[in-house]
């Protein structure tokens, strides 16, 4: 369980990107973090992974968090990292750079952890399987393309099997099969998931929570049915083409019929329209 | 061609002798044949592209210095004159010395840059229990070189979409002045981000670490390691006492 008490981050210009924000992230959820600027879901997601402080040292932070009832701060980084794993979205960082082969690559994060290596085998299979990437098994990480990095760092992370993962971005460089393939593992996924993505409508039939980060403000809906009606209400503007598309996609999972006004977000609706999966 | 693909022990055991070989072995016309030696060594693992690199870089390099030394070398007693030139008899002595070492040093580290692949080393190093820190850097640190090429062909391609002349070295050579700063600082930014990336991936787990693959060596490996050394102790024993 992860506690945020009255965090606050304003950045090195003084212009604030979170004020006060205050909420609970339970064992179970799922949780799509949306947000008109990347950058504040980018800062939410390094400040719940624990790193915000070594990413953004200029930043001035306020509150705290805690992981467990124990502050996040607290918990040395061999132990978060086994517990709360962030995916950036540049997945080059990701690569080790000491493994020539991309079953070794995504085998690695499991022999750091000291796995058997006949469990490690049939893991790696298995993810390599469900990513749909068994073909690039044999081939050198170093020259793989982006949208193939991607997935190999995402199987590198998913593999370890931590109790939150908080993925940054995921569609980034993925393709129509590669967000279906993610979000079939995702859904059988034990442990917490938080998303912060652009496109929040492709993670919305996985999303059981939504935080909304709406001028440096956190509001926090723990159900679509409460999502779709600050979305149709107005009372989350919908000029943003991908909120639209959420609030359609939405409406659709919960069969529901009501209107939105079209002339508020028609250029948005026209923008989505052919963008739904 | 060698099909041959070391195990990371005689590879460095290669790269030692080399490089204690390129400051102890004797100068002249011995000198001059271990140079050939290892160049028809090297030629074979991956000629044509160490070729290149010698001729690319090192040539020009040991003529600048030979040309640099022959002309102005400090320790001069005797001079010679050349077709019209007056040349130092110790600077031309001492410029072969120079760049035959030069030539075998690039050569062997060329060679074993194409003995053995840096992931390899990496993942060898990895299972000999090195913390994982450590292993981190020095890989990093070997693929720093490429990883900075490679960033700046991306921006001269950039460059050159939004129109910047970039056909000639001297074209190139001053839009790679002007960036080489920042480069350096994203670069270095990058590193530390990269660090952050890999404790994300568990690089900072104090398990008892496991291998898929443990890296074992043949009796070959052995054998060719064996005979590095010896070359190694033989060095040292005549290079120092004959």
């Amino acid at each position: 369980m992860i506690q945020v008490k009255k965090f606050s981050c304003i950045d090195e210009f003084g212009s604030p990107v979170i004020v006060d924000a205050s909420f609970t992230v339970h064992n179970t959820d799922r949780v799509a973090i949306l947000s008109r600027s990347q950058e504040s879901s980018t800062i939410l997601c390094h400040a719940l992974a624990g790193i915000l402080h070594r990413t953004h040292p200029l930043h001035k932070i306020e509150g705290s968090i805690f992981y467990n009832d124990r502050s996040i701060e607290e918990i040395d980084s061999h132990e978060r990292t086994n517990s709360i794993v962030y995916v950036l979205p540049n997945s080059d960082m990701l690569i080790s750079g000491v493994k020539d082969t991309v079953f070794g690559e995504i085998a690695l994060s499991l022999e750091l952890i000291g796995v058997e290596p006949n469990v490690i085998r049939a893991r790696v299979s298995h993810i390599l399987q469900q990513l749909d990437i068994e073909r690039l098994a044999d081939r050198d990480p170093d020259n793989l393309s982006g949208g193939e990095r991607h997935k190999v760092a995402l199987a590198s992370m998913i593999i370890r099997r931590p109790d939150v993962l908080i993925l940054d971005n995921p569609s980034m460089f993925l393709d129509v099969t590669g967000v279906t393939n993610l979000l079939n593992i995702l859904r059988n996924y034990e442990g917490t998931i938080i998303i912060a993505d652009p496109n929040p409508y492709i993670w919305s039939g996985l999303s059981n929570r939504f935080i909304v980060i709406e001028n440096e403000h956190i509001e926090v809906f723990n159900s679509a049915k409460t999502l779709i009606g600050a979305l149709g209400n107005q009372i989350i503007p919908l000029e943003l083409p991908s909120w639209t598309g959420l609030y359609l996609k939405l409406r659709d999972t919960l069969e529901l019929n009501d209107e939105i006004d079209s002339t508020h977000c028609l250029p948005a609706l026209r923008a989505v329209s052919g963008a739904l999966p | 061609m060698i099909r041959y693909l070391p195990h990371p022990v005689p590879t460095v055991s290669f790269l030692l002798c080399i490089i204690i070989s390129g400051f102890i072995l004797t100068t002249g016309v011995k000198y001059l044949l271990s140079v050939l030696l290892l160049l028809f060594f090297a030629f074979h693992i991956n000629g044509k592209k160490i070729l290149l690199t010698i001729l690319k870089i090192v040539i020009p390099l040991c003529i600048a210095i030979g040309l640099f030394m022959t002309f102005i070398y400090p320790e001069t007693e005797r001079w010679v004159t050349i077709g019209g030139m007056r040349l130092s008899h110790e600077g031309l002595t001492a410029a072969g010395d120079m760049t035959s070492r030069i030539i075998f040093l690039f050569t062997g580290i060329i060679a074993f840059f194409n003995l053995i692949t840096i992931q390899r080393l990496g993942s060898y190093l990895y299972q000999k229990n090195l913390p994982v820190w450590l292993v981190f850097i020095l890989i990093n640190g070997l693929k720093f070189v490429d990883r900075f090429r490679a960033k700046l062909n991306e921006i001269h391609f950039y460059q050159q979409i939004r129109g910047m002349p970039l056909e000639n070295v001297w074209q190139k050579w001053r839009a790679t002045v002007k960036i080489l700063i920042p480069l350096l600082y994203v670069m270095i930014e990058e590193s530390s981000n990269r660090a952050i990336a890999l404790e994300m991936r568990g690089f900072t787990a104090t398990a008892q670490r496991t291998a898929l693959q443990p890296d074992i060596q043949t009796t070959t490996d052995k054998l060719i390691t064996f005979v590095f050394f010896g070359f190694i102790i033989l060095l040292l024993v005549f290079g120092f006492i004959v």
